[in-house]
């Protein structure tokens, strides 16, 4: 189910009814059902999938806790990532990696016998396998209790606000809220209301109406070049960012109307000053994931600077291969461990290349390289392979006077461009009093009815006026 | 409980309230503007008095081009008949059924329809109820509940309501009167492989064709009562015979012999592709042969037997 469709405009309403109509010991009961009912709109079968990802774990962490020695410790733990990362392997990366042999073996005229199969990706299981392994790990390390009812871990695993495409949550978080009694709060039902507004906005009108144009220029790299690309890379950025804030503020949101707090998962990160701040803003619940169980464990800052580069690179590696089975997606992680690479360096030796020179023009301009530094690896996220992004890059030098002009990709697409940049504008300055104060959360809660009226409401005409609604799916959920 | 309830239902009302008045206010930019037969792709703004016609056409984009720009005058004065055109480019039975509905509920009323019928538009919703004919009309409630009641997907009801925001509909001017003069050169058998990929999307599923063929029958009945005689045309076009062709045939002659109605199939009837625009429709030359050979003689036929 997606979160843009009529079927949840009618399921959320009624599951929120029925969760403060029922008593409360009984609300796990409500919600596991909803969240497999969720799931299992978009394919029933799939389930059995988190299903054994709930069933190992739950039984894996009851096992890490009962042993007494680490060697037992380590078997459980060991199962729980095997089965989570086997499940992820074979969905995910099998196709590619069955694919990649395939053509090196008949490179060399080996016979290949492994016949390709059409794996299709089940929705959300990076998210929800990185989030259970995360609670093995936890309970291995001693950093979170074991949780004995079944039941409970199972709404964990599965709550449908962040089932398909996050934030991740550590347990630590989540799992004790699963037990607290959420009493109606009026106040949590107007502020998450009011995120999910923001989510609907940002997903619908910004990322959708982005897409058309995004869609044309990366399906059809050849037929655009100069401005025509740039712009469509400076869009697809914003594509990008408000399909996936917008899902995770919608998550947020409707997570908050029943009580519960998810973690943010956004902070406006294109006005971050460098790509360290970036990360500190970008996905959130994913880059402190790979921080505290890949980057840390390699032994983090704790090393030679050698070692701390390979392990930044490494990082970020994984991150890009975790996005997707292509190697665009590595090429992608790996330009941003480059980039922490370099930024490092530069701070260290090279202390005296600093922008606090330029003064009042230091900030904007720091802004708007990290934001170019970004679009130019977004380029390798969004091609359908690696000569489309190359050729799309290679392009950006072409520019040429024809390039100017409201039918810079033709009539057809001139209104929405037109849109999308209209919106992409306001939603920037209200991040940018966002930098300052929390709007959303502070700010108009604090204004007066008919201000925050006017506000909901033109928010609410511009999404029925310029909202796409057809079956656009968020990105994250090829994840 | 009552406090957030009260909110809900003042806020939606607010909402409502104000969209649909902006909707309707954009309307009057073009609908002040005067639109002949054949100069827009628009039902309702070509029909805006309530008329007898003495010949409606529907169909899909065979039936719009047909009679499109000067096509239309030039039919009207041959045959001496006055003519509406409820038609849309890749228009199946739900939006013949919408458009039909709006035009005997505004008081209209014919002698005569003439349905151009294609095989392609039972085989999908994306022809049908998913199918946005809506954008080339006003926004108006009586259109907008007659959409809802032929189950217009949400989805194009929001569409429908947003392209009243759009330059394409704010800027609408009639289009010039002129002749369509694309020709053909040589038959393209990748064209018409292409052509054919674009009007069967979702294949040939047999149990959706069964479900507008039921929908088609509706519109028919729609007509019977308001006592217009029904006729269909296959209308001709250089793509061959059309993948559920056969089953088309099947369904009119069940029609034939169950309800009266007749039909022809001139799919094959017209094979010059000088007389085409594109592999599959007719240019102004390629109208004038038809309405020469084929839709004169039917018309007048029909006016023999007393239908006309």
């Amino acid at each position: 189910m997606l979160f843009n469709s009529l079927e949840f405009l009618i399921f959320f309403p009624l599951v929120i009814a029925a969760y403060y109509a029922i008593a409360s010991k009984w609300r796990w009961i409500l919600l596991l059902a909803a969240s497999y009912y969720f799931y299992m709109c978009w394919k029933p079968e799939y389930i059995v999938l988190i299903l054994a990802s709930t069933v190992i774990d739950y039984f894996s962490a009851k096992g890490i806790a009962r042993s007494a020695d680490k060697l037992h410790k380590k078997l459980y733990l060991s199962l729980s990532m095997a089965t989570n990362l086997g499940i992820l392997f074979f969905f995910k990366y099998f196709s590619f990696l069955n694919e990649n042999a395939r053509a090196v073996f008949d490179s060399l005229n080996i016979f290949y016998g492994v016949p390709m199969y059409d794996i299709l990706l089940p929705v959300g299981i990076s998210f929800y396998t990185f989030q259970t392994m995360s609670y093995t790990i936890d309970v291995y390390r001693g950093t979170t209790k074991v949780e004995h009812h079944f039941g409970k871990f199972a709404v964990f695993v599965s709550f449908f606000p962040q089932l398909v495409a996050g934030p991740i949550e550590r347990s630590s978080h989540l799992l004790p809220q699963v037990h607290e009694e959420h009493k109606f709060s009026y106040n949590n039902l107007v502020s998450g209301l009011r995120m999910m507004l923001w989510g609907f906005f940002k997903k619908t009108v910004v990322a959708d109406r982005s897409a058309t144009i995004v869609n044309e220029v990366f399906n059809n790299p050849g037929e655009y070049e100069g401005l025509q690309t740039i712009l469509a890379t400076f869009l697809f950025a914003f594509q990008i960012y408000c399909d996936f804030s917008g899902y995770s503020d919608i998550a947020i949101g409707s997570a908050r109307v029943m009580g519960y707090d998810l973690m943010i998962n956004f902070r406006r990160p294109y006005f971050a000053k460098n790509l360290k701040d970036f990360w500190s803003r970008w996905h959130i619940s994913l880059s402190t994931w790979f921080r505290d169980y890949v980057y840390i464990p390699l032994g983090g800052n704790r090393v030679s600077e050698p070692r701390r580069y390979f392990n930044l690179f490494i990082t970020f590696l994984v991150s890009g291969i975790w996005h997707g089975a292509n190697w665009t997606f590595m090429v992608w992680g790996a330009l941003h461990g480059i980039y922490q690479i370099i930024e490092s360096l530069k701070k260290q030796y090279f202390k005296g290349l600093s922008f606090s020179k330029l003064g009042i023009a230091a900030r904007p301009l720091q802004v708007l390289l990290t934001f170019t530094l970004v679009c130019i690896a977004w380029v390798f996220f969004r091609a359908n392979n690696l000569g489309e992004a190359m050729s799309i890059l290679t392009s950006f030098a072409h520019i040429s006077k024809t390039q100017f002009g409201l039918y810079i990709f033709g009539s057809n697409l001139a209104e929405d461009m037109i849109i999308s940049l209209t919106f992409i504008f306001i939603m920037l300055i209200i991040e940018l009093f966002m930098e300052r104060k929390d709007v959303l959360n502070d700010w108009i809660p604090k204004q007066t009815t008919p201000t925050r009226w006017a506000f909901y409401v033109s928010l609410t005409l511009i999404i029925l006026a310029f909202g796409k609604f057809d079956k656009t799916e968020f990105i994250y959920f090829a994840f | 409980m009552n406090s957030i309830v009260a909110k809900s239902l003042l806020y939606l009302i607010i909402v409502v309230s104000i969209a649909y008045g902006i909707g309707l206010l954009l309307n009057i930019v073009t609908v002040e503007r005067s639109f002949q037969p054949g100069s827009t792709h628009s039902v309702m703004l070509v029909l805006k008095e309530p008329q007898h016609y003495d010949i409606v056409v529907l169909g899909s984009s065979h039936a719009r081009i047909t009679l499109d720009k000067l096509n239309h005058t030039m039919y009207e004065e041959r045959l001496g008949k006055s003519i509406a055109n409820i038609s849309y480019h890749g228009s199946g039975v739900v939006p013949i059924g919408v458009m039909s509905d709006y035009f005997f509920k505004e008081g209209n009323t014919c002698q005569t329809a003439i349905y151009f019928i294609d095989a392609f538009i039972f085989y999908s919703d994306h022809f049908n109820e998913d199918n946005k004919f809506l954008t080339n009309e006003p926004f108006t409630p009586g259109l907008l509940s007659l959409a809802i009641q032929w189950g217009v997907t949400p989805n194009k009801l929001f569409t429908y309501y947003q392209s009243k925001y759009r330059t394409d509909w704010l800027l609408h001017k009639p289009v010039k009167l002129e002749p369509i003069t694309n020709t053909v050169e040589t038959i393209d058998t990748q064209k018409i492989r292409q052509r054919l990929e674009n009007m069967y999307p979702d294949g040939l599923n047999q149990e959706i064709a069964k479900d507008y063929e039921a929908i088609l029958r509706d519109v028919i009945s729609m007509y019977k009562q308001n006592s217009c005689n029904l006729y269909f045309v296959i209308p001709p076009t250089l793509l061959g015979k059309l993948p559920g062709q056969e089953r088309l045939l099947m369904f009119l002659e069940k029609l034939k012999q169950e309800e009266g109605i007749q039909f022809m199939d001139l799919s094959q009837a017209i094979t010059d592709p000088s007389l085409y625009k594109d592999h599959d429709h007719l240019n102004t030359r390629g109208s004038t042969v038809f309405l020469d050979k084929y839709f004169k003689p039917l018309v007048d036929s029909m006016h023999t037997k007393g239908a006309l």
